[in-house]
């Protein structure tokens, strides 16, 4: 089923983002299409360099320029391209409807302002309130995330580092925004803690009625937290659906790959399986599928034609040539 | 009675500044620093009450020339009969003007420029960086002279002068603090939450990059009091016969064989003031590195 229009709350249509670097131009976004619904989580997964953080920049329009520009495409949230938004708009926006939670909880806080100072900081930016209603409202946020708010006068460095990534967490969430964007929210932490992190932080969306695009590498963070995964490959989508559809019928070589290079239970004693080379320099313009070169299943119209993202029943959909039908026979299942 | 709760009772909870000034508290020579400048400062404010100006600072008294240190005169009296006592007491005015008031503009002025070119860098971090580049490859005290011999010698070009000289080093210190901090998640994150870019500089890159800055100023202050009296030793400083401890010193060398305290004393006020200005700095620095938390 198709989601009507009403329920998209971001939808990102042929986004391209490049840095402009004195060592030449890295396209880090290559005509990137991805869709949030409303209260809805998405996984964007994929390893380092793929572009993950520079799509979520853009969806703030936060990308650092110079060096980075985003060259072509078009950002709708609830309908409005925030590409064509002002200063002001887009500092409305920021914080308000769209909010990111960072990678680093140490160094994502002001070491010369108190907790509470910087989550009434957002607070008191996008709402009318009086400086002590804001404190107030900050206390509040602090409780939510489960740290005493008597520590609101406290500075980071008397903060560990999970207790940081929950002020983090109050910080992005302080504002109620429909959008929240959090960054491999939980790389930097104790494994032991992660999962800790992951359910405050999914427990605060459902309750608030807010989508989540969650960046990761981990699959085990995207079965347990999203509702839909976009698998993103030298800085495009090369598969999409919802969790159960990706996770259960993997399509594209590249997710397979992924998949196999992790531990399994169900595969105890066998060994992994690395996905052989590197990915393309994103310096270089690609002809062709940016994943032909590692693999297994390459034909020559990969290396030319480049594959576009096609649905396969349902809302799942994968960049590959191996399920054209022209190609099919010659592809997995043929 | 209520019963303190963990909700009710204030969370000790030390900022940065009263960490600094614990940790300052623990150095000697920072304290014994800032006493010794306490004092020079009730000197500089007392001083401009209690002594008239044209009869005891400047008043000449011929009968009572080169009198060595007494009970009346307890730094002995100059070539012109002065009390030097009076003199140096009301010379800490001009010093500690000089000095703070070139830093406190070239501060100003350094930390802006400075931030401006960390923050945009580019063809804005080029020119800023390279004139000054250019500034700082001169000598001061030949800037200095350049410039109150351009403009005349007063007090007020004499401080203009050691502004330039100020500005500079604040601007490298600024641009590198700022250039550091600007890469930072939360500034990033400060973005991410709306901030103008404005308030972000105000309120999240400048107050963290401080710490060098306020250490430069203490050790500044020194060398701009060293520059002053420099100046007024080579006669392009504050013009005579205004007490100025430089001016005092280089009025004294002709008398250096009978009566030498009018060259030691106001040596000696330099020296002191100069030294305690760097103890305090020394402390200060340590007391802002975070990795000496103790």
């Amino acid at each position: 089923m198709k989601p009507s229009h009403d329920d998209v709350l971001l939808s990102v249509q042929d986004l391209h983002v490049q840095y402009d670097t004195d060592a030449g131009t890295v396209y880090a976004v290559t005509g990137l299409d991805l869709e949030i619904q409303r209260k809805h989580t998405v996984a964007l997964v994929g390893e380092t360099g793929a572009g993950k953080t520079t799509t979520a920049l853009s969806i703030l329009n936060l990308v650092p320029n110079p060096p980075g520009v985003i060259t072509k495409g078009t950002i709708l949230l609830d309908g409005q391209n925030i590409l064509e938004f002002g200063a002001e708009e887009l500092q409305k926006m920021r914080g308000n409807d769209v909010a990111m939670i960072f990678q680093d909880p140490m160094t994502a806080l002001n070491p010369v302002m108190t907790v509470g100072e910087q989550i009434a900081e957002s607070i008191a930016l996008h709402n009318d309130v009086s400086e002590s209603e804001a404190m107030k409202r900050a206390k509040n946020m602090l409780r939510l995330v489960g740290i005493d708010d008597g520590r609101a006068g406290e500075y980071p460095h008397q903060f560990s580092g999970g207790m940081r990534q929950r002020v983090v967490i109050a910080i992005a969430l302080a504002c109620k925004p429909r959008l929240l964007i959090a960054d491999e929210p939980t790389t930097a932490l104790d494994v032991t803690i992660q999962a800790q992190q992951l359910v405050l932080i999914k427990d605060l969306i459902t309750n608030g009625g807010m989508s989540m695009l969650l960046i990761t590498h981990d699959l085990g963070v995207v079965a347990e937290t999203s509702d839909d995964v976009a698998v993103m490959y030298s800085g495009r989508i090369v598969e999409r659906g919802t969790t159960a559809e990706v996770f259960n019928d993997r399509l594209h070589p590249y997710t397979q790959g992924l998949f196999n290079s992790l531990p399994n239970l169900r595969k105890q004693g066998e060994e992994l399986q690395p996905i052989k080379g590197m990915m393309p320099n994103p310096m270089e313009r690609i002809v062709g599928c940016p994943f032909a070169p590692r693999c297994e299943h390459v034909m020559d119209r990969c290396l030319k034609e480049e594959p576009v993202l096609k649905e396969q029943g349902g809302t799942h959909a994968v960049a590959c040539h191996l399920y054209d039908d022209s190609t099919a026979k010659d592809g997995l299942h043929g | 009675m209520q019963a303190p709760t963990i909700e009710n009772t204030p969370m000790k909870s030390r900022s940065q500044l009263q960490e600094t000034w614990r940790r300052l508290l623990k150095n000697k020579g920072a304290i014994i620093g800032m006493v010794f400048l306490l004092l020079l400062i009730i000197a500089a404010i007392l001083s401009g009450i209690i002594f008239d100006y044209d009869t005891q600072v400047i008043g000449q008294d011929i009968k009572n020339r080169l009198q060595w240190p007494s009970r009346e005169h307890i730094f002995g009296t100059d070539e012109l009969g002065r009390d030097i006592f009076i003199r140096i007491l009301y010379g800490s005015r001009y010093s500690l003007a000089i000095g703070c008031g070139s830093v406190a503009i070239g501060l100003v002025t350094g930390v802006i420029l400075g931030a401006v070119a960390g923050f945009y860098g580019g063809v804005v971090d080029q020119v800023i960086m390279r004139v000054n580049d250019m500034l700082y490859a001169i000598p001061n005290i030949m800037i200095a002279v350049v410039i109150v011999s351009l403009l005349g010698t007063s007090t007020f070009n004499l401080l203009l002068a050691l502004t330039f000289t100020c500005s500079t080093s604040f601007v490298r210190i600024s641009r590198a603090s700022v250039l550091s901090i600007r890469g930072m998640e939360y500034v990033e994150s400060a973005y991410a939450m709306g901030l103008p870019t404005w308030k972000v500089i105000l309120k999240h890159i400048i107050p963290n990059s401080l710490s060098p800055i306020i250490v430069q100023v203490t050790l500044l202050i020194g060398s701009m009091i060293i520059a002053a009296s420099s100046l007024s030793f080579l006669g392009i400083g504050v013009p005579s016969p205004a007490p100025e401890w430089g001016a005092m010193l280089s009025s004294g060398r002709s008398q250096i064989r009978n009566a030498p305290y009018i060259c030691v004393i106001p040596g000696l006020a330099i020296l002191f003031t100069v030294l305690s200005l760097n103890l305090l700095g020394d402390g200060l620095r340590d007391a802002l590195d975070p990795k000496l938390k103790k």
